[in-house]
């Protein structure tokens, strides 16, 4: 097996000009100490209707990323270098109040944790009628209207009740499928969904993921899903972005991930999940990933990794094409046998 | 085989709230249950289901509200005291947060070596700590740092290494690995399995990851509402569940193949709400299959013909 450069494919639905979102170059870091990125040169797309996975464990930037689509960085940080673009247009360079309308009308978020995102003094009719306004121009009982159809379109039993309830008033799963109402509430073309389901126990995960999927075909709505658990993105994926240390270090078809990862990191952590027969070793990635923002020589993953040569340890391996995957890797696993 | 830890009719309910509105959680509910010696018992169900309190009942961090609980044949201490004490040399609990079970203020060495002086177990204590460090796979280094300086694999391999200095019987390991990253997550149940398999530990592996509960444990039993509603091999409960709550459960197990996707098979409803204890079966509003007697009387474990244990009228009687 050889490495095999090939041209940028343009089959499916990586092509550029169909894109709806496109990141290139992304680059973040802290305000302090700007030579020390937590996230460094982050390139995707996102077509329409499309499901993009990213899968990373904590500190490899798979939030940041997300944060800086939507230019919701913390203060203390800074996107250094890179663009992002929707349909074109270069949305980091939107002065806020711009940023804000696109926020919410463009690109919905969710993220892990509903109860610390809801207000909880505010109830949740309030909470869906002010985005309804801020959004789409709708008043009192027209607002009150659709806040009710997005709360039975994400399937919250009774809506119209609900609406005089606070957040601690509603289960985990319950605040979640509001956190989505209001994502919806703008009509957005895509979707940012940041551990949708990682503080919900499983049964409701299950019912979580099946509501995206249903949003997805029935709104034609681009998702982004951003997880650390290989289930989720199985389920919820159709092309999956891997991240270490702030890189991307894979990006390949979903199946063709799962089948047979090259990247020596992406096929460490899939050895990781305990296997649903027998009880052979994990054998497991030895040591942990680098602290955030650590001076990093080379490739990141290079300490990590049985196949590191020398030259690992030296530059860091750029994003090559494999076919129909990318991976930052000089020596990565064999692919599957093409026929 | 012999029972290390034998719990009959426990209950541990909790009132809350004020003389008008009280309300009472059955935390666990007339729980019967044998923890044989050297095995692994893994404890399933979703946040609420009574598996923590059910963990911390067991090795008498909490007293019962009924029923009774022996170890060894001898009934648990309980409260304060010198047996009590004791008892801790026997028992002992893995929390899921390190960094709120280790003191922030000693080093990782000296809180191992307190231990040991503590029950009198070793002549040269700190070499005896350096030893235990090095069984989880930490050098003497980590002994000598603080709980902040160390990542959060080392912090839970720097507890499990405390528990260890006791050489204790029964442990109870509560979500041990669930804020773990993956990769670390992995090193650290591999440890879990080494230590099995060195000291013969007897333990109690609480989790809401499936998988990971099946590939550590020898048994399975599935907490629903604060009572055990099955309770197998590991393997079989995973691969042929049988009662209905069990396999909801697994059904929403997500498939590592996305080439199989499962279809959409969810069970209806929320978790439910510790407070509102159904009658009958407390599963049955989530049930595809509640009948009639279901919403009247609560079923009881009975033993089937693979000599799993399961409460659900639905299945057949006790095998003859």
């Amino acid at each position: 097996m050889s490495l095999t450069h090939v041209a940028p494919a343009s089959a499916g639905s990586s092509g550029a000009a169909a894109s709806l979102l496109a990141v290139e170059g992304l680059t973040i870091a802290p305000r302090a100490a700007s030579d020390r990125p937590l996230v460094a040169d982050v390139a995707f797309t996102l077509g329409r209707g499309e499901a993009l996975g990213v899968v990373g464990e904590s500190g490899c930037g798979k939030s940041l990323t997300c944060l800086a689509i939507t230019g919701l960085l913390p203060r203390a940080l800074l996107r250094t270098a890179g663009r992002v673009a929707l349909e074109g247009t270069r949305i980091e360079r939107l002065a806020p109040d711009a940023l804000a309308v696109v926020r919410g009308r463009r690109i919905g978020m969710i993220f892990q944790d509903p109860v610390a995102s809801l207000n909880p003094v505010r109830t949740i009719g309030a909470f869906l009628t002010s985005l309804l306004r801020r959004h789409r121009g709708l008043q009192g009982e027209a607002a009150r209207r659709e806040a009710v159809r997005l709360l039975d379109a994400v399937g919250v039993a009774a809506a119209r009740t609900r609406l005089r309830l606070y957040p601690h008033e509603l289960s985990g799963g319950q605040n979640q499928r509001v956190m989505i109402a209001g994502a919806l509430a703008g009509e957005p073309d895509v979707l940012l969904a940041d551990e949708p389901t990682t503080a919900l126990d499983v049964t409701t995960q299950a019912q979580i993921l099946d509501l995206l999927a249903d949003l997805r075909a029935t709104r034609g709505m681009a998702l982004v899903v951003v997880s650390h658990d290989f289930g989720v993105i199985a389920a919820a994926a159709d092309r999956v972005v891997v991240m270490y240390a702030g890189r991307v270090v894979e990006e390949a078809p979903v199946a063709d991930l799962f089948r047979a990862p090259r990247h020596p990191y992406t096929a460490g952590l899939m050895a990781s999940v305990p296997p649903e027969t027998g009880r052979a070793p994990l054998r497991p990635l030895l040591g942990q990933p680098p602290h955030t923002g650590a001076a990093v020589v080379g490739c990141a993953f290079a300490p990590r990794c049985v196949r590191a040569s020398d030259a690992c340890r030296e530059t860091t391996p750029a994003l090559v094409q494999l076919g129909r995957r990318r991976v930052a890797c000089r020596h990565p696993l064999p692919g599957e046998r093409v026929s | 085989m012999t029972a290390a830890v034998r719990a009959e009719g426990l209950s541990r309910h909790f009132r809350l709230g004020s003389w008008a509105r009280r309300r009472v959680v059955h935390a666990v509910d007339d729980v019967d249950l044998d923890i044989h010696s050297g095995e692994m018992l893994g404890i399933v169900g979703e946040s609420g289901c009574g598996k923590s309190t059910l963990g911390r009942l067991l090795i008498g961090l909490d007293r019962p509200t009924g029923g009774r609980i022996t170890i060894d044949g001898a009934p648990l201490p309980t409260g304060v005291g010198p047996a009590f004490r004791r008892s801790r040399k026997q028992l002992q609990y893995v929390f899921q947060d390190p960094l709120s079970a280790l003191n922030p203020r000693l080093t990782i060495g000296f809180q191992i070596e307190e231990v040991l002086r503590v029950h009198r177990l070793a002549r040269q204590p700190a070499t005896r700590a350096i030893a235990l460090l090095d069984a989880v796979g930490l050098g003497p280094e980590h002994g000598e740092r603080y709980v902040h300086q160390l990542s959060g694999g080392q912090r839970q391999r720097a507890l499990v290494a405390r528990t260890l200095a006791v050489e204790p019987g029964l442990v109870i390991f509560d979500e041990p690995v669930s804020a773990l990253d993956l990769s670390v997550q992995a090193q650290m149940i591999d440890l879990i399995a080494m230590l099995r398999r060195r000291l013969g530990l007897t333990g109690v592996f609480i989790s809401h990851d499936l998988r990971v509960v099946r590939y550590v444990s020898d048994r399975i039993a599935v907490m629903y509402l604060g009572r055990i509603v099955e309770i197998g091999a590991a393997d079989e409960v995973f691969h042929q569940p049988l009662h209905p709550y069990t396999q909801a459960l697994l059904g929403a197990l997500l498939s590592l193949d996305p080439e199989r996707r499962r279809g959409p098979r969810r069970l209806l409803g929320d978790p439910p709400d510790p407070f509102e204890h159904p009658p009958g079966c407390s599963f049955h509003p989530r049930c595809p299959q509640a009948a009639e007697v279901c919403r009247r009387t609560t079923p009881g474990l009975s033993r089937l013909a693979d000599g799993r244990l399961a409460a659900c009228h639905a299945l057949p009687g006790p095998a003859a």
